[in-house]
């Protein structure tokens, strides 16, 4: 029985993006709120989503297959289980909200908000995309979107960091798409399902052919994490983008490349993954301490910002890396990929929300450098207690959706990579010290002057923070409510990992 | 003498409807006075070549359905067959000339000098696609040689047409020296190949192979001669230095033309004289492809990037394109998704590509210039070419949701079915490569969407152009999202290749 809600959700928002192509370009109005109600049914449907998926049942769900190229035996194939979820409705929440964001772009809206209903339409494709044929088309069309908005509509250096990102991004693409073609000669019959290929574990005992494949998706997955060294493109496309196109990327793009890990390495290559683990690990660890020291030497607010989703992201392949180890017990393995996926939500919340803050303080004040403002606290309490409260959640502080994310990380992973995951731990003191120095030298000490009469954060941009704040701390409190969904995914990855291949 | 007139239909029809045009062309052609745009009627050059093509395209398309044509037919005494190969190229031939004619109305509306000729013009058009076609159909070398001279001449005339330009001369010029070089080369490779194996029909030349084979230098020297020939034709390296400079001075519809339309006639010669005539068999041509291959498409990719101007940088582009396709030639003794793949490519690259060009032509008449800098702030003054431009440079690149990409995994996907390493590795360099061509590519839509422009003068299109763009724009889409009957074609025509 074909399910057409994931059809849904990915093309509502591509409808929409076609409609504003024939809106005139000086109807602003018109145009933001038809992207608003383009965006609303998938936001609803993936709520529904949410409710409607039974956690006891093996297997993808919502699933809808359709032949569409038979020469090549590739489907029309989408399906979820608890892993994409979760990451479907961060991604319509973000998205959602920074439509909300942005409805102070008056430069060139028309191509704006068609640009980012196409974005939406990749990025949840990627995530309910079951083929491989798919998951490739929904993973470039992902990147198209966001080379236009940080190239229109980013900062000084806009077009050098357009590029970088398109670049660098393509360069593991097409690793990726020579391991896809990889996969499909090597499952008999030939296929793209990524299932089934799954279950069929091309590459079975052939570890340097196998490793080739890995290498090819290691590449891809790994630059959209990103991972150290593989992060270059990251500051400068943070930075340059416009504030939404931050969020976006911040929130979702970069979960991309951890999804992959979940949906495709590990289940499909697990030789691979388990000898290649301890490296991940290792990488993950520089990610974790090199991105926290970076991020504490930055004057600029929004690289600040950036460098910190190095850090952060680290957490989420260290435990990524933890339980696809070739040791360890399933229970801690579990508890680590669980953190991982957790992180990777919560970084959506709490980073999509800082960059949200950052463009907020910016469009008063033209001005990101930390040490130009001060005593802001006084000023502007609305903004500067949410800029607190969200830098809290991201250093983890209990209570909060951050906090129970890094503690499973670092449960799961400490058993299996003990000294790694000890050294890890000073990327949280590093965090600590540079998000309390950046609230210092914003909010705390003398005004400056120049800054006396900027006003607070208005309803707009209060509308669009409250609902990450409320899920910052309902995650926090209630992580159930996420882990009772992807839990039996979760477990069904780390099995597969252990024991696939023999 | 056998021939079937159905079977050699689409041949007849071009070169009787070719001369039609010509002589339509010196009865109406000629009134149209200086200074007057020309007029297009019933009878003008314009439209009857334009109806001669499609009326040839309809046998062409019927031949390729057709049951009875199954595996080939030999005509004029084994000379040409009428098989899939010859079929496709035909198709190609002739899609890609009635695109080029439709840009021929817009371009030269302002060129005074053409007005007066363009009788000529356009029945040259017709005998283009007319030598394509028989020199895909070619079975037999002195053939060959004769279609890829036919097309040439053609080319050399067409390429020099703005003949009050000096940059148009020079075009026609250096097209015509190399061009003589190469094809000196080429049947001295050929007349070494007869004096082997005593024929000059290729299937002959097959089987003579077989039964004696031939000293490996020997067969080595004639077939580099013989590609000689066909790399020219296809701008190849080392055989590529004309293609620039031919690009930009020749009128933007014929460069369009030399960079699809006779570059399928080169690749079509090339698979058929590779696959059925020095088969692999009697001498392993694959690590000579492999080289051919690797060179063509980083130089094409490497020289493109500093290029300014857009009708060199996509010479460029076209020399690394033919690197892509050769990757696929390099697998066909290996794979057998490799020539489907090869025709699938061919297909998709004549939409996107002559997309591309139609862009170029409608900017070039109306900017006065083809300098990637004057794209600057296309998207404001014409918001539909330049949304057009970009699927057309994504398909270029491979990106999806284009029809480029379809092609590309097509061709990565024979090369990888090969399963020879040397084949792997060349398919790594072609996706480094992919990545170094999306810089230059998407330079034109940096120039076209970031970019502030400096006269916001809104552009518009003509009738002719805005069909060719629509159309293309169609195709490199459809091909992906509605694949299976093209890849369907790709495999008939494939499947139904004389002599193997």
């Amino acid at each position: 029985m074909d399910s057409w809600i994931l059809t849904l959700i990915t093309f509502i928002p591509l409808v929409g993006a076609v409609v504003i192509l024939f809106i005139p370009r000086e109807r602003h109005g018109a145009i933001k709120w038809t992207a608003l109600v383009f965006s609303l049914p998938s936001l609803v449907l993936s709520i529904l989503l949410w409710i409607w998926y039974d956690p006891s049942k093996a297997g993808m769900q919502f699933v809808q297959k359709v032949s569409w190229i038979q020469a090549l035996n590739v489907h029309y194939y989408m399906g979820v289980d608890g892993i994409s979820i979760p990451l479907i409705f961060l991604t319509m929440l973000l998205t959602t909200l920074s439509l909300i964001y942005s409805w102070i772009v008056n430069e060139r809206p028309k191509e704006y908000f068609s640009l980012f209903l196409f974005l939406e339409t990749g990025m949840l494709g990627v995530f309910t995309a079951l083929d491989f044929f798919l998951f490739y088309i929904f993973w470039e069309v992902s990147l198209v979107p966001m080379y236009f908005l940080i190239g229109v509509w980013g900062g000084p250096k806009k077009e050098y960091a357009a590029i970088k990102f398109f670049l660098y991004t393509l360069v593991g693409s097409v690793a990726m798409l020579l391991a896809i073609i990889g996969v499909y000669f090597y499952t008999d019959p030939h296929t793209f399902s990524i299932p089934d290929a799954i279950r069929q574990l091309p590459f079975r005992g052939d570890l340097a052919l196998q490793s080739l494949a890995f290498l090819g998706f290691f590449l891809a997955f790994a630059i959209k994490v990103p991972m150290w060294p593989f992060h270059t493109w990251l500051p400068d496309a943070h930075v340059e983008a416009p504030t939404a196109g931050s969020v976006i990327l911040a929130g979702i793009l970069l979960k991309l490349g951890g999804y992959g890990f979940l949906r495709v390495v590990l289940p499909m290559l697990p030789e691979a993954a388990r000898q290649y683990s301890i490296y991940i690990a290792i990488l993950a660890l520089i990610s974790i301490i090199y991105g926290a020291l970076v991020a504490m030497a930055q004057r600029d607010m929004k690289r600040l910002v950036a460098y910190s989703s190095v850090s952060h992201m680290g957490y989420v392949m260290l435990g990524i890396a933890a339980a696809s180890a070739a040791w360890g017990t399933a229970a801690d393995k579990t508890i680590a990929l669980t953190g991982a996926v957790l992180m990777m939500f919560a970084h959506g919340l709490i980073t999509g929300s800082l960059f949200l803050l950052v463009g907020v303080i910016y469009e008063r004040t033209h001005n990101r450098d930390l040490d130009k403002f001060g005593g802001l606290f006084a000023k502007i309490p609305v903004y500067g207690g949410l800029l607190s409260f969200m830098a809290f959640a991201s250093l983890g502080l209990p209570g909060l959706a951050g906090f129970i994310a890094e503690f499973l990380v670092f449960r799961g992973s400490l058993p299996i990579y003990t000294i790694i995951t000890a050294f890890a731990g000073i990327g949280i003191i590093i965090n600590a010290a540079y998000l309390l120095w950046m609230l210092q030298r914003i909010l705390l000490g003398p005004l400056n002057p120049a800054w006396a009469e900027i006003p607070d954060a208005d309803q707009r941009e209060v509308l669009s923070l409250a609902p990450l704040v409320a899920l910052t701390i309902l995650v926090g409190v209630l992580p159930a409510l996420l882990i009772g969904t992807m839990n039996g995914s979760l477990m069904r990855v780390v099995t597969a990992v252990a024991v696939g291949g023999g | 003498m056998n021939f079937n007139l159905y079977y050699i239909s689409p041949e007849l029809i071009l070169a009787v409807g070719g001369i039609l045009a010509l002589a339509l062309g010196l009865s109406t052609g000629r009134f149209a006075r200086k200074g007057e745009p020309a007029r297009i009627g019933i009878l003008s050059p314009e439209v009857v070549s334009v109806a001669v093509l499609l009326a040839a395209l309809v046998p062409s398309i019927m031949l390729l359905a057709d049951k009875g044509v199954a595996r080939g037919v030999s005509q004029f005494g084994g000379v040409m067959a009428v098989d899939g190969l010859a079929l496709f190229f035909k198709i190609i031939a002739i899609v890609s000339t009635v695109i080029v004619a439709l840009l021929s109305m817009d371009f030269f509306r302002g060129v005074q000098s053409a007005v007066a000729d363009r009788g000529e013009y356009y029945a040259l058009l017709v005998f283009a696609a007319l030598a394509i076609s028989s020199l895909a159909a070619s079975t037999d070398l002195i053939m060959i040689y004769l279609s890829l001279e036919f097309l040439s001449i053609t080319s050399y005339i067409l390429a020099g047409y703005l003949k009050e330009e000096p940059k148009s001369n020079e075009a026609a010029v250096k097209y015509f020296l190399y061009g003589s070089v190469a094809a000196a080369a080429m049947i001295y490779g050929m007349s070494m190949l007869y004096g082997i194996t005593g024929t000059t029909n290729i299937l002959a030349i097959a089987d003579a192979l077989w039964a004696n084979p031939a000293p490996y230098s020997l067969l080595f020297l004639s077939t580099v001669l013989v590609l000689v020939g066909f790399g020219f034709k296809i701008a190849m390296a080392p055989f590529h230095q004309w293609a620039p400079d031919t690009y930009e001075g020749a009128p933007t519809p014929i460069t369009a033309f030399l960079s699809v339309g006779s570059k399928a006639a080169g690749i079509a010669v090339l698979v058929r004289v590779l696959a059925t005539g020095i088969t692999f068999g009697a001498f392993d041509w694959t690590p000579l492809i492999i080289l051919l291959s690797g060179a063509t498409m980083t130089v094409g990719n490497l020289v493109a990037i500093p290029q300014l101007n857009i009708k060199r940088m996509l010479a460029y582009s076209s020399i690394a394109q033919v690197g892509y396709l050769l990757l696929g030639v390099a697998a066909m003794a290996y794979s057998p998704l490799a020539l489907p793949a090869i025709l699938l490519y061919v297909f998709i690259y004549l939409f996107m590509n002559l997309g591309a060009f139609a862009v170029v032509t409608m900017l070039s008449a109306r900017l006065g210039s083809d300098e990637i800098r004057d794209y600057a702030g296309l998207i404001r003054r014409a918001p539909v070419a330049a949304v057009a431009m970009v699927f057309f440079l994504l398909s270029l690149v491979g990106v999806p949701p284009t029809a480029g990409f379809l092609g590309k995994f097509y061709l990565f996907s024979a090369a990888i079915q090969s399963g020879r390493p040397a084949i792997f590795w060349l398919t790594v360099l072609a996706i480094a490569n992919t990545v170094v061509s999306a810089y230059y590519y998407l330079n034109v839509v940096r120039q076209m969407f970031f970019a502030q422009a400096k006269r916001p003068t809104a552009i518009t299109s003509s009738r002719p152009l805005s069909f060719v763009i629509g159309l293309t724009l169609a195709m490199t889409l459809l091909v992906l999202l509605y694949a299976q009957p093209f890849i369907r074609m790709a495999h008939r025509s494939a499947a139904m290749l004389m002599g193997i």
